[in-house]
């Protein structure tokens, strides 16, 4: 079970753009957005590795914009399109778009990734053959549907069309930490904001009173931030406040915190400062 | 102080009113990067010191200043800039800033208490110093530069 997901490279200009193929098993039901735009960065992250000459690699930074449609994509191939905007030592600058049947359905904009040594988190020789195996043939080794099993999102607090507070454990081993990363294990980034889109869906329909499975038409996530990487173990807080909600349309504030273990003080680490912001955009469909 | 350190200073000389000018929109970008309030933000108040600025947030101020002035900021610019054209070596060894790259920095960074210099002094440390005023002076230099690649490129010269 990886979480290595771009499967293969179809076009490749080095330093400038790419294009490549996300193929989820076909169990896969549901293929939350954000994995969707990891696969994307995970693209725009071979241009950055292939220029620095596999001697450093970007990490999940900061997003201007994330937008995704409410799009269902069971048994389907997502067509991956990144193009790099700039590239320096200490950071890229990446966009992107994933269509599915020629349909955008992710889009990200003004991404930037900061980049760091690449032996700090796999092997440079390694990832240079899986580079050479991704454009030459492809990997075989897609999203399963249980790659998210052991993660579990505890709703904690919850005012009702307000705000909504919850706990989301990280296990000390689960399969994914073997790609993410072979020498320095981490939450990606991305299924945090995965789970914090989540709740801000959820806390949008209680804001207009719409039933708990209204269906999300659009998400926009906006001047999105990750400050620390979260190792294996870590107890994170995730919050969501509803700014204003009307219409169909929800604004939130999302926020990411390192939380206290169970039976430490509460004064500890999780009083510090968010690892992670963001502001959410959540669009629901018309009610019948 | 050497003739390069003087050569290099006559260049990056920048006024009290261009700072003023471009103060607000600077302020604006780093208070919407760090999540403060407009009125936390001061012209002397330090990045990491005083702001709890971290390096992620360097690389997003960078990014919104480009975008608000409409101007290009290199990576390393501040270090570059202040390095001018003294070679490398003598400007840094082992990751080190040598006298008279510290006495270039102290130049570049003259809106900076000299007693905030540590020496010996690494050269990543040097964001440390980093002050609201330094980002108003990188914009200034920025967009100075930008327009003499302006005027280079109507007058049919290469950019510099």
């Amino acid at each position: 079970m990886g979480f290595l997901l771009v499967d293969r490279l179809v076009e490749f200009t080095p330093g400038k753009a790419a294009r490549g193929v996300f193929a989820p098993a076909p169990e896969v039901v549901a293929v939350p957005s954000f994995m969707v735009a990891e696969a994307i960065g995970q693209l725009a992250g071979w241009l950055a590795v292939e220029k620095a000459d596999f001697r450093s690699r970007p990490v999940a930074g900061l997003a201007h914009e994330v937008w995704s449609s409410g799009f269902t994509a069971a048994g389907k191939v997502f067509d991956l399109e990144a193009t790099l905007r700039s590239y320096s030592n200490e950071a890229i600058v990446y966009e992107g778009r994933a269509t599915l049947d020629g349909v955008e359905v992710v889009r990200v904009t003004n991404c930037i990734g900061p980049m760091l040594p690449m032996e700090d988190f796999d092997d440079p020789e390694a990832v240079r053959r899986r580079f050479i195996d991704l454009r030459e043939r492809g990997e075989e080794n897609p999203l399963a549907p249980d790659t998210l099993d052991g993660l579990s999102l505890v709703i904690e607090e919850r005012e009702r069309g307000k705000r909504i507070r919850a706990l989301l454990d990280v296990p000390f081993s689960v399969p994914f930490f073997a790609d993410h990363f072979p020498r320095k294990p981490v939450l990606p980034a991305t299924i945090i904001l995965d789970y914090g889109l989540q709740l801000a869906c959820d806390a949008t329909r209680e804001a207009l009173g719409r039933e708990p499975e209204a269906r999300v038409k659009e998400t926009r996530l906006r001047s999105m931030k990750i400050r620390q990487f979260t190792p294996p173990g870590t107890r994170l807080e995730l919050e969501t406040k509803v700014t204003s909600a009307s219409s169909n349309q929800g604004l939130l504030s999302f926020s990411i915190r390192r939380a206290p273990q169970p039976g430490a003080r509460a004064d500890g680490e999780g009083q510090g400062r968010a690892l992670g912001t963001a502001r959410a955009e959540v669009i629901l469909e018309q009610a019948p | 102080m050497s003739e390069k350190a003087e050569r290099m200073s006559e260049d990056h000389v920048v006024t009290k009113d261009e700072v003023s000018a471009v103060y607000p929109e600077v302020a604006k970008a780093i208070a919407e990067a760090l999540g403060r309030d407009a009125d936390d933000i001061e012209l002397e108040s330090r990045l990491v010191g005083d702001l709890n600025a971290e390096s992620i947030d360097f690389l997003d101020i960078v990014f919104r200043l480009e975008r608000a002035f409409r101007i290009k900021i290199p990576r390393g610019e501040i270090v570059q800039d202040a390095r001018g054209d003294l070679p490398e070596e003598e400007f840094a060894v082992k990751g080190c800033l040598t006298e008279v790259g510290l006495a270039r920095l102290r130049e570049y960074l003259d809106e900076i208490p000299l007693e905030n210099f540590r020496h010996p002094m690494r050269v990543s440390e040097v964001p440390l110093l980093f002050t609201v005023e330094t980002f108003a002076k990188l914009v200034v230099r920025a967009r100075r530069q930008g327009a003499a690649e302006k005027e280079g490129q109507d007058h049919g010269f290469p950019p510099r």
